[in-house]
């Protein structure tokens, strides 16, 4: 019996390298912003979300954890069309403002993992 | 894996900050000999700056920035009217560094703010390595 098949702690986790590799590149654009053409670049995430509620929503609980695993994670053009004075085309201010909103996602779905490993905890414990 | 990019994170928001402080000495550098006549090479003191380069690692990915290269202004040099000037050329006048104090300065801005920049961004991700290994403890 796999104990997290009917929690969503591999969906949490999975979240959680999203995120992960959004500040990555969002780390990238911010100390590239004096690099003369370069691209800045962002995780494809509305696709990726959209992937992995799909799944959510149409797999069986018990295979959604192998399924998740297998969403790649897209990289995508971030700020196409910004000209950054001729630069690059890296939007610091949105840059910043990405970096405050990924960062805050993160310490959600961490939060939340870690609520659902204390009910799993609690759950173990008082079984004797 | 999550802890991989954040730790890779750092290393860029790093590189950023090696590159502005480069930056940052190239212009103090500029400033501080804004009014020398005289250099090894023979003449006035010229303007220098860095380029920046997008860093790969060995799988392609971009992992942060690098300076590729330091060139040199090649803009004439000031002249200024001044006979008694011991580096005075026979009609009087004296070659300054081609430095423009002001443009540095506003330069020197621009550096402190991408420096704070990435400082935010590694804060920022030392901030979610931490509450990641949170978890382990609760």
């Amino acid at each position: 019996m796999d104990v997290w098949a009917n929690t969503n702690v591999p969906y949490l986790s999975k979240m959680l390298d999203v995120l992960a590799q959004r500040h990555r590149l969002i780390s990238n654009n911010i100390a590239n912003v004096n690099t003369k053409g370069y691209k800045a670049k962002d995780v494809a995430f509305d696709d990726v979300l959209a992937q992995v509620n799909d799944i959510m929503s149409t797999t069986d609980r018990s295979e959604y954890e192998e399924q998740l695993k297998q969403v790649e994670i897209a990289e995508a053009a971030s700020n196409e069309g910004f000209d950054n004075k001729g630069i690059n085309d890296v939007d610091i201010d949105r840059e910043m403002s990405k970096l405050a909103t990924n960062s805050l996602m993160y310490k959600t779905y961490v939060a939340l993992l870690t609520m659902k490993l204390k009910q799993v905890n609690q759950a173990l414990r008082e079984r004797i | 894996m999550a802890l991989d990019d954040l730790f890779a994170s750092l290393e860029i928001s790093a590189s950023g900050l090696r590159c502005q402080r480069a930056r940052m000495d190239m212009i103090a550098n500029n400033i501080a000999n804004a009014q020398t006549t005289r250099t090894p090479d023979g003449g006035p003191y010229k303007r220098r700056d860095v380029v920046f380069a997008v860093k790969t690692d060995e799988a392609g990915n971009d992992a942060g920035v690098e300076v590729s290269d330091v060139v040199t202004d090649s803009s004439p040099a000031r002249k200024v009217y001044e006979p008694g000037h011991p580096d005075a050329d026979s009609d009087g006048y004296v070659s300054f560094p081609n430095v423009s104090t002001v443009t540095e300065m506003v330069n020197m801005v621009q550096v402190a703010r991408a420096y704070e920049a990435n400082v935010a961004c590694h804060t920022a991700a030392k901030e979610m390595i931490t509450r990641s290994l949170d978890i382990l403890s609760k």
